[in-house]
């Protein structure tokens, strides 16, 4: 029984930037453009990028199962509604990472999220994102456009948001009257500043292509942002999640979609781009009683973009046999998450192994680099 | 050294008087407001606390009524005359933004002949105005901004076309039981089929059936259910039941992305009859009602070795037979234990098979606590090493029972509610305060609350509270004594997109739209950005010319309510010569945006 609102309106897309930040004009600033894909809810791996080649898939999947997924390395497939990534991948822009993960097995999302959002071990141990002190460490400031600011993005010095409202502007003198009342306010000090100077005007409240095509043309400016995030609802398909159609066929044909816009309106510049995506965890590798999957431990990774080493699917494969299972049920983390995108972090924000360790990942040293980005 | 957001602690300049408390404990005062003393205010708000009472908000919209009555004096002749002087492109237009309210079916052609009269007096007639054939100013402003200025915005398809229907028929009442909503429901997605149907065959276009549907089912069930709330808040009188009853709709949040609005008026209504009884009988209550049941995915969750089960095999069905624990997950993490509790994955399973069998309630003959066995899964269900036996329905309530018990839920609950009324971090102290009571009670909410009144006297006048927007709105409303934006009247004239959701949304908090299971944020670091309170600032100009005309709201005195008569705020209020600036200086206020 497929039950749905009538009428049903598509929020929850989020989106946001980096620039250089002002305040530190002598910090050394790469050129290269980040894309982060915050895909909440949990990713199912196993139809993102079906493991054609284990024959237990077919075995412990039935409704969920995707049919006609097409194959990349002889092992590995991906499906079908991926259409701009497969190509990517065959062209050598896209690779794919399979059973990563966070190193987290509690499998509850908010728990998950604070910890993909935070990049540290423990959920609620620090109030900042790793990309944010990636950004912070190499002199960027970040503007989200969203309502509230991502805790992924939170710890950079300088952060602001955006997001369309129908509500008009106040007048400048409005605005400074308040700002002076907000003065002594250690809260409120400075937050109407970049609001009442702005320039920049979103094409009204945009979907997620709009959104993403003004991301891209802010991002393509000389001196615009360097890091975009866009967040993407929906992935937690406990029920009626589908295979190669329904639900999560559907939300992934939208971020294919994204994805090839964002590339048509980087123009040149998506040669010196990298977009990754994250996510709180992976699904049950068994399909459950209502023809979905619960919340699991890994998942799939996509890396897109000119700046990634592509046509590979990195992975150490733990099989889908039930006693190859974690607790005889998901998929086992074989990399850590944390590897790669320390690596991204590396060559987009050109930062030391040790500060990286430090100060985005709080301590983590990753164990090694898969080379799945190019080498400048 | 890692930049960390800086959370503060303020100085205490506020004490604790019964303006403070009406603020922390329920939603502000107006000019009019009478003092009282503490201890009066105490008296006042747990007497509130003791009992659930009536719902009745219907009962203020007279008020806002007489309010809002606006006349469009423009005759048919002027409204001639008028037309003469308008462009071939601007008649396009107009012909164009009926044909997208399903009226006009012709040429685009800048022509007013007989089609575009005749779709005039179509659109004329469902707003209920007089069916002339040409448009006043005030009918072009409507429509111009209806499906001029909506469209292309990517917003939710019902607030572009509320306001063109007449909702002053509709069947606004609650849904007091469960088959009430459910029959409602049922007869709504009847008839969006059948309209579904009809559009797939090609037979009629998507604005018709837009228009088709408002025309029989003219309300939208959540809308109702956010003006309702406000209107209780703003002119009602049990502002502190109405905090906690708020509280707790947070505490068991649904979205209307997954979840009927026809259901929401009911699973409100259950939650607030709740409201004076214990945590255990609120839990239950919440838990098996259909709205969450479809909200976290419970109701084909199919027990292994159920009937169903059975039936799937027989008949050879694609289907596995096997449960979906998100209900369960987030039973024990978000509404009772949490993780720290230390519960296992086959908790959470057994907690799963004690819930299969609920949810299923299509059925004609459903009624409260509605449950089918043919899903559930026989036999005993373990969960923190207790077995769940016995009668396949009672046993969710006895596990209900076990969790509002367990310490960890009295902590969680505990800790929730100092976080929403004292603090983002609050003192240890009054967490225990309550805490204890809780387990001393056993979950009693009338001690409960009552001890979240006293937590908040004793231990809140040092710690400060920043206002959610919602509660800001409230608020605002609150002090100026009205003005709700309550477009769903209909027959008024007022046409602006003004709409209490619409603000909601737009301020960043449409309680109806919880991004995720755990609700709205209660810290001020998910609210405080640039964005939002940009947004404030701009409500509150688009609210004067309204509170300056309508309602004659006089900043200088309310600011001596509420800064105090010799306070520098209100000075600084009264040495201001815009009206407009007078109250931004009040409700953009940092310790206005606090309690």
């Amino acid at each position: 029984m497929k039950r749905r609102n009538f009428l049903k309106g598509s929020l929850g897309t989020l989106y946001m930037m980096a620039s250089p930040n002002m305040a530190f004009p002598d910090v050394n600033l790469t050129e290269k453009r980040m894309l982060v894909v915050l895909l909440r809810g949990g990713l199912d791996g196993l139809a993102t990028i079906p493991p054609l080649g284990d024959k237990h898939l077919s075995k412990i999947r039935k409704d969920v199962l995707v049919q006609g997924a097409n194959d990349l390395d002889g092992f590995f497939g991906i499906h079908p509604n991926l259409k701009f990534l497969e190509k990517e991948y065959q062209k050598g822009n896209a690779a794919f990472v399979h059973a990563t993960s966070f190193p987290y097995t509690g499998r509850s999302h908010f728990d998950g999220q604070n910890i993909m959002e935070t990049g540290s071990e423990q959920a609620y141990a620090v109030t900042s994102g790793w990309v944010g002190r990636a950004m912070n460490a190499a002199g960027f400031s970040s503007l989200a456009v969203s309502l509230p600011i991502p805790i992924i993005l939170r710890g950079n010095e300088v952060n602001s948001n955006y997001f369309p409202t129908t509500f008009a502007k106040a007048t400048k003198n409005h605005y400074a009257e308040v700002e002076k009342m907000w003065q002594s306010d250690s809260q409120l000090n400075g937050m109407l500043k970049n609001i009442s100077s702005r320039k920049m005007m979103l094409p009204g409240r945009g979907s997620t292509q709009e959104l993403v095509s003004f991301a891209a043309k802010e991002m393509h400016k000389p001196n615009g942002p360097r890091v975009g995030l866009l967040e993407i609802d929906g992935f937690d398909t406990h029920a009626l999640q589908g295979n190669e159609q329904g639900d999560h066929a559907e939300l992934l044909e939208d971020l294919d979609n994204v994805l090839k816009n964002f590339k048509r309106d980087m123009g040149p510049l998506y040669e010196d781009t990298v977009i990754v995506t994250v996510t709180e965890f992976g699904r049950t590798a068994f399909e459950n009683g209502t023809r979905g999957t619960d919340h699991g431990w890994a998942s799939s990774m996509i890396l897109a973009g000119g700046l990634v080493e592509g046509k590979q699917v990195v992975s150490d494969w733990p099989g889908l046999e039930k006693r190859n299972l974690f607790e005889d049920r998901d998929l086992k983390m074989t990399i850590d998450a944390r590897d790669i995108y320390a690596e991204v972090v590396k060559t987009v924000f050109d930062l030391d192994d040790d500060v990286i360790s430090e100060h985005v990942f709080l301590g983590y040293k990753p164990e090694k680099y898969h080379g799945l980005l190019k080498k400048s | 050294m890692i930049p960390i957001f800086i959370s503060l602690v303020f100085e205490s300049t506020f004490y604790m008087d019964s303006k403070r408390a009406s603020r922390k404990l329920g939603y502000g005062f107006s000019t009019q407001h009478q003092e009282i003393s503490l201890t009066d205010f105490v008296v006042n708000a747990k007497k509130e606390l003791e009992a659930v009472p009536v719902f009745d908000p219907w009962r203020h919209i007279a008020v806002e009524k007489k309010v809002k009555r606006f006349l469009d004096n423009e005759s048919q002749e002027d409204a001639a005359n008028n037309e003469k002087s308008y462009s071939k492109e601007y008649k396009k237009t107009l012909q164009k933004h009926l044909q997208e309210a399903g009226f006009y079916r012709s040429k685009i052609d800048g022509d007013f002949g007989k089609g575009t009269r005749a779709a005039i007096i179509d659109w004329q007639k469902s707003i209920k105005k007089n069916e002339t054939g040409y448009l006043t100013k005030k009918q072009i402003k409507a429509l111009n901004q209806t499906y001029g200025g909506f469209l292309g915005h990517g917003y939710p398809r019902e607030m572009q076309n509320l306001h063109l229907y007449d909702l002053s028929t509709s069947d606004l009442r609650y849904p007091t039981s469960i088959k009430l909503a459910v029959n409602h429901l049922k007869e709504m997605d009847s008839e969006r089929d059948r309209l579904r149907e009809l559009q797939a065959e090609d037979k009629i276009s998507e604005a018709e059936v837009y228009r088709l549907w408002w025309k029989k089912y003219n309300s939208f069930t959540w809308w109702r259910d956010t003006q309702t709330r406000s209107i209780d808040v703003v002119y009602g009188d049990t502002p502190t039941f109405n905090r906690f009853w708020h509280f707790w709709i947070n505490y068991f949040p649904i979205s209307v992305d997954a979840v009927e609005a026809e259901l929401f008026g009911n699973y409100y209504l259950t939650i607030r009859k709740n409201m004076a009884s214990s945590f255990s009988e609120l839990l239950y209550d919440a838990t098996w009602h259909p709205a969450m049941q479809e909200y976290l995915s419970n109701g084909e969750s199919t027990g292994p070795n159920s009937r169903r089960a059975r039936d799937i095999k027989k008949n050879r069905e694609k289907k596995i037979a096997a449960i979906n624990e998100n209900l369960a997950r987030e039973l024990l993490e978000l509404f009772t234990l949490t993780p720290a509790a230390g519960y296992t994955q086959d908790d959470v399973n057994g907690t799963a098979y004690v819930l299969t069998g609920w949810g299923q309630v299509w059925n004609d003959d459903v009624k409260e606590g509605y449950f089918d066995d043919y899903r559930h899964e026989p036999g005993a269900h373990k969960v923190l090493g207790k077995k769940y036996r016995g009668k396949p329905k009672d046993k969710l309530k006895a596990l209900c029972i076990d969790l509002a018990l367990h310490p960890m839920t009295a902590r969680h609950v505990a800790n929730k509610l100092s976080v929403h009324f004292i603090s983002d971090s609050p003192p240890e102290e009054a967490i225990q305060f309550i805490e204890n009571i809780y387990n001393q009670s056993s979950g009693d909410l009338v001690q409960v609350h009552q001890a979240v009144v006293d937590a908040v006297i004793k231990y809140g006048d040092n710690y400060t509270k920043f206002l959610q927007p919602e509660l800001w709105f409230f608020n605002v409303h609150k002090a100026i004594d009205g003005g709700l934006p309550l477009k769903f009247l209909g027959q008024s004239d007022d046409w602006g997109h003004e709409q209490t959701n619409n603000i909601l949304y737009e301020l960043g908090h449409l309680n109806s739209r919880t991004p995720q299971p755990n609700g709205w944020s209660d810290l001020a670091v998910d609210w405080l950005t640039p964005e939002m309170m940009d947004r404030r600032v701009r409500y509150i100009i688009q609210l004067i010319p309204k509170i300056e005309y309508k309602l004659k709201f006089d900043p200088d005195q309310y600011a001596v309510k509420f800064f105090g008569k010799n306070s520098i705020e209100a000075k600084d209020v009264k040495d201001t010569s815009s009206y407009t600036s007078a109250c931004l200086k009040i409700f953009c206020h940092p310790k206005f945006m606090r309690t």
